[in-house]
């Protein structure tokens, strides 16, 4: 379990992460999210040991893991850019890692970089962007540690590879209880994956918890309305206050958008009354279509009195 | 605690690349096959360990080089955040490197000067004697030399968040001693002070607060003599020194590891302090170099409160600006560091300023002195070396005079007597440069140890008051040498007046009798007399025994000399024109006037009615001895082509005209 208590770190007079407080189960991978500079590198960097924090703590297992060895070697960190030493393959990484960290297997990293057919012994200089970021996410899961913090985890990969990894990093979660942290500015990275999230923003810790827990009180509808008659919503800058005020007090409106016919509506309180109440509208069409990672935090950070669509556009 | 599994794995990590072994061993490999051919050819000119400057300048640059391959990867971001993820602590990857570059820097440096010394022992048995401690005392004294460059290049990377900026750290460290001393305090003693001729402290001072110095004198560089250089142990101030250097910013490279955090890297310096270090070092001694160019360049004149107040004046603005000008290329303004700065800089200024008086007019007592060494310049020299000498320290002619004039006895009472009165005079004087006459250096050699240089103009009046210590005995033993031999029987004695040298057919008795004769007629010799004539010719006594040579003058008022000499066949007093005289060249150099170039004329005498006319008018340049007591025409070169009629050889002498 890493846990983080009222962590802060300036640079300067910058204050990159500021009092955050977090607590990561064993056996999921917590995505952490937010814009550039929001501080995301930052917090991976001092849960890494790289930065020591200017306040507050970083327990993995209960043991802090700055300066701590013994403690390290349970963790592989991942960088955006990730470092080589020049001329090396991933044979020469792996020869490297292995004495660092005494779990890796370069059985299972034959085998993935198989599966994505990645030569082992052709230097990393000659690898693509995306090549070098399958080798390193490969070597990262077979380095045999128990927790793996990765940032900006799956940049650069196709989607193709993409799903290859994800498909890896689940089938190590499931066999090792491993522990993936992400940080990712993009939500649709980590949105099939995480079971766990955290937002970040100017240095500060947003909302945090268990997806599920999260969607439990929000509910997304999709809606066709009849175009005419009295009950007909009508396009306009006043539409989403309208719908706003016809929910009433009993449901608050998180997020409204209107594409042609169809309008998607997040909606919190009880997903049955809601339901009802828009049955009201006589849709000609009614919905419930499952919850996006954008739309469950919505809710959250709004109620922190933030500006959450200017944050989370950036992130989508 | 570093536990020794990660430091041998870390060790080893440190040499992935090869970077420091290659050029190491390559460069000691070069330096030995080198050393080897120079040995084979001149074993007894070459040194293989202390002594050779190679070495010296290979280890400063190892020092540097070897410090810059193991530490580089503090100013590579990607590199820092790989290694610091890694199951490791920061000092594990720091001392593992730095044992590393220590490793490949010593043993090739051992193997080398084994190889060395063995092959050098094999072609001089001479130096096979002291071999093996020539061997050990080389690698300890370079290795310190190294160790003293790779802890400040190492400090240079801690504190530098990048590379301009470790450069100039590198730089300052290895330059700010020589800046404080040789750029301003000998500048500023120069002109501050009218009786500066040299002051031993900034010597030591320097050797203290410059590397490159200390490096020099622990390496034995300013050892000359072969046997010195073979037995040349570094003496305990400069082991001290060189060991507080090594220690000093070793301790400071294990602190400022510790303290220094990657996300530094890319800012100028990794840490405030070293930006605050820098920039008061900057608007201190630029502003005083300034000053020190001011003086040397300008007329401006530092004896004088008019000159110290501009002097004050222009220091302070330009500190004020250099200071302005760092806090606007890196942080915001610190009011009171400008004001320390300003403060140094006063204190400086004022310091020399305050002590010019007492450093001037310091006469020390008697008793607190163990010696006076006097140089006069003028005296007991040529006027070819009258006029290299120079007023102001490090002339070769004026110190090795003073090492040779030291009074213990009389002379020393004599000698401070004649120092004091010309040191009341000096504020009627002015400096030197503006005497007509000549000057003194006086070195005070205190009980202690210490010594104390004063250089003072000397009228002809004050010239002349010498006499008091002239005339003394052990003045005389001093000037003349030869008066302590004994036994001088066997030695060979020759004649030498600029044409012939003629070996006096003596025997033992009528050496030791001549010898007599010509002591006596030393030490009854007064200063008053040298103004009478120059010498006839040159009594040269080589002593087989000793191989040592002395040249006795042989003036013409030494009359038993000169009469027991020509009883034996001697022609003393010939002139150079008694010679077959083939031609005479006169060279003169004259001024030839305002915003003209020239002024040399040359003349060439060959008849016998031209040469006629300069008989007794030459001096061998060889008896020019006393350029102030009877001085000869200077401005003219003149030089004769002569025969010896006993040899037949035709010879070139060089001679001013009286």
């Amino acid at each position: 379990m890493i846990e983080i208590k009222d962590v802060t770190k300036y640079f300067d007079s910058n204050c990159a992460v500021n009092h955050v407080t977090l607590s990561i189960p064993e056996g999921v991978m917590f995505g952490l999210l937010g814009t550039n500079g929001a501080g995301k590198s930052t917090l991976l960097r001092m849960m890494a040991g790289i930065l020591e924090s200017d306040s507050g703590t970083i327990l993995l297992d209960s043991e802090p893991v700055y300066e701590n060895p013994l403690c390290k070697e349970k963790l592989f960190y991942l960088p955006d850019v990730p470092y080589y030493f020049p001329n090396s393959s991933m044979e020469d990484m792996i020869r490297f890692y292995r004495r660092n960290y005494p779990g890796m297997q370069r059985d299972s990293v034959s085998c993935m970089a198989g599966q994505l057919n990645l030569d082992m012994s052709m230097p990393l200089r000659t690898f693509s962007k995306g090549m070098k970021r399958q080798a390193f996410l490969i070597l990262a899961l077979c380095s045999g540690t128990r927790y793996l913090l990765c940032d900006e985890v799956f940049d650069g990969l196709d989607p193709v590879a993409a799903e290859i990894m994800k498909g890896l990093f689940r089938e190590e979660m499931k066999e090792r209880r491993l522990t993936v942290i992400a940080a990712s500015h993009k939500l649709r990275d980590l949105e099939d994956l995480c079971q766990h999230i955290g937002i970040m923003h100017k240095g500060g810790m947003m909302g945090d918890g268990s997806l599920k827990e999260r969607a439990g009180e929000v509910t997304k509808f999709q809606c066709v309305f009849q175009a005419k008659g009295n009950d007909a919503v009508k396009e306009g800058p006043l539409e989403r206050q309208q719908f706003a005020e016809f929910l009433g007090d009993t449901f608050e409106l998180l997020f409204y958008v209107r594409e042609g016919a169809f309008t998607t509506l997040v909606i919190r309180g009880d997903k049955e009354g809601a339901a009802k109440r828009l049955k009201e509208k006589h849709p000609v069409f009614l919905g419930e279509m499952p919850m996006t990672l954008e739309e469950i935090f919505i809710a959250e950070i709004e109620e922190a009195g933030y500006d959450i669509r200017k944050v989370l556009q950036q992130m989508v | 605690m570093i536990s020794v599994k990660y430091f041998s794995k870390w060790f080893k990590e440190a040499g992935r690349g090869h970077v420091t072994a290659v050029f190491s061993w390559g460069a000691f490999l070069v330096y030995t096959v080198f050393t080897l051919l120079e040995l084979s050819v001149s074993a007894k000119e070459c040194y293989a360990g202390i002594g050779n400057d190679s070495l010296l300048k290979l280890c400063i640059v190892l020092g540097i080089t070897v410090a810059a391959a193991e530490y580089w990867y503090l100013h590579q971001p990607a590199k820092l955040d790989f290694y610091y993820s890694l199951p490791v602590k920061k000092g594990t990857v720091f001392w593992s490197r730095y044992l590393h570059g220590i490793v490949h820097v010593f043993l090739p440096l051992t193997v080398s000067l084994a190889v060395l010394s063995v092959y050098g022992g094999a072609k001089d048995p001479e130096f096979l004697l002291c071999a093996g401690s020539y061997a050990v005392r080389s690698a300890a004294v370079f290795f310190a030399v190294f160790l003293m460059f790779y802890h400040m290049t190492i400090c240079a990377f801690l504190a530098g968040g990048r590379l301009a900026s470790v450069l100039l750290l590198d730089l300052l460290a290895g330059t700010a001693g020589l800046v404080v001393v040789r750029v301003i305090g000998t500048v500023y003693a120069e002109h501050f002070f009218a009786a500066y001729y040299r002051i031993p402290a900034f010597e030591r001072l320097e050797e203290l607060l410059a590397p490159g110095t200390l490096a020099e004198t622990l390496a034995g560089m300013n050892v000359y003599e072969r046997q010195e250089v073979l037995e040349y142990v570094p003496e305990g101030r400069v082991i001290l020194a060189a060991g507080f250097w090594i220690l000093l910013s070793g301790l400071l490279s294990a602190y400022l590891q510790k303290k220094r955090k990657p996300e530094n890297v890319g800012k100028v310096f990794a840490f405030p302090g070293a930006y605050r270090v820098v920039s008061f070092f900057a608007a201190v001694l630029i502003p005083l170099s300034f000053v020190s160019l001011l003086l040397e360049v300008t007329e401006i004149p530092a004896q004088g409160n008019v000159g110290a107040a501009v002097l004050t004046a222009v220091c302070l603005l330009a500190g004020i600006l250099v200071h302005f000008l760092a806090e606007r290329l890196y942080l915001g303004g610190r009011k009171w560091q400008m004001f320390a700065e300003g403060i140094v800089v006063c204190l400086v200024v004022g310091g020399f300023l305050a002590g010019a008086d007492s450093f001037d007019h310091e006469i020390p007592e008697q008793e607190e002195l163990r010696a006076i060494r006097i140089c006069v310049n003028g005296l007991n020299m040529s006027y070819k070396e009258l006029e290299e000498n120079e007023t102001k320290g490090d002339s070769y002619g004026t110190d090795s005079r003073l090492s040779q004039y030291r009074f213990t006895e009389e002379g020393l009472t004599e000698g401070l007597k004649w120092a004091g009165a010309l040191a009341e005079k000096q504020e009627d004087k002015g400096s030197i440069e503006e005497s007509q006459y000549t000057f003194a250096v006086v070195c005070y050699e205190g009980k202690d140890g210490t010594e104390k240089y004063r250089a003072y103009p000397a009228d002809e009046e004050e010239f002349q008051a010498f006499s008091s210590v002239f005339d003394t005995e052990e003045y005389k033993k001093l000037a003349y040498p030869a008066l302590t031999w004994t036994d001088v029987g066997d030695n060979r004695f020759t004649w030498r007046d600029g044409v012939c040298g003629q070996v006096l057919p003596l025997s033992k008795k009528e050496k030791e009798e001549l010898f007599l004769i010509w002591q006596e007629e030393v030490r009854s010799l007064k200063m008053d007399d040298l103004k009478t004539a120059a010498p006839e010719g040159i009594l040269e006594m080589r002593s087989e025994r000793w191989g040592e040579t002395q040249r006795l003058l042989i003036y013409p008022f030494f009359e038993d000399t000169v009469s027991f000499l020509k009883s034996h066949g001697i022609e003393t007093g010939k002139d150079l024109l008694d010679y077959p005289v083939r031609s005479l060249d006169v060279r003169s150099v004259r001024p030839a006037g305002k915003n003209r170039v020239g002024g040399a004329v040359m003349k060439h005498y060959e008849t016998e009615e031209e040469l006629a006319g300069w008989k007794d008018r030459l001096v061998w340049e060889e008896l020019d001895w006393q350029p102030l007591l009877y001085p000869l025409r200077y401005e003219e070169e003149i030089e004769i082509e002569a025969e010896d009629p006993a040899s037949g050889a035709l010879t070139e002498v060089r001679c001013y005209q009286k």
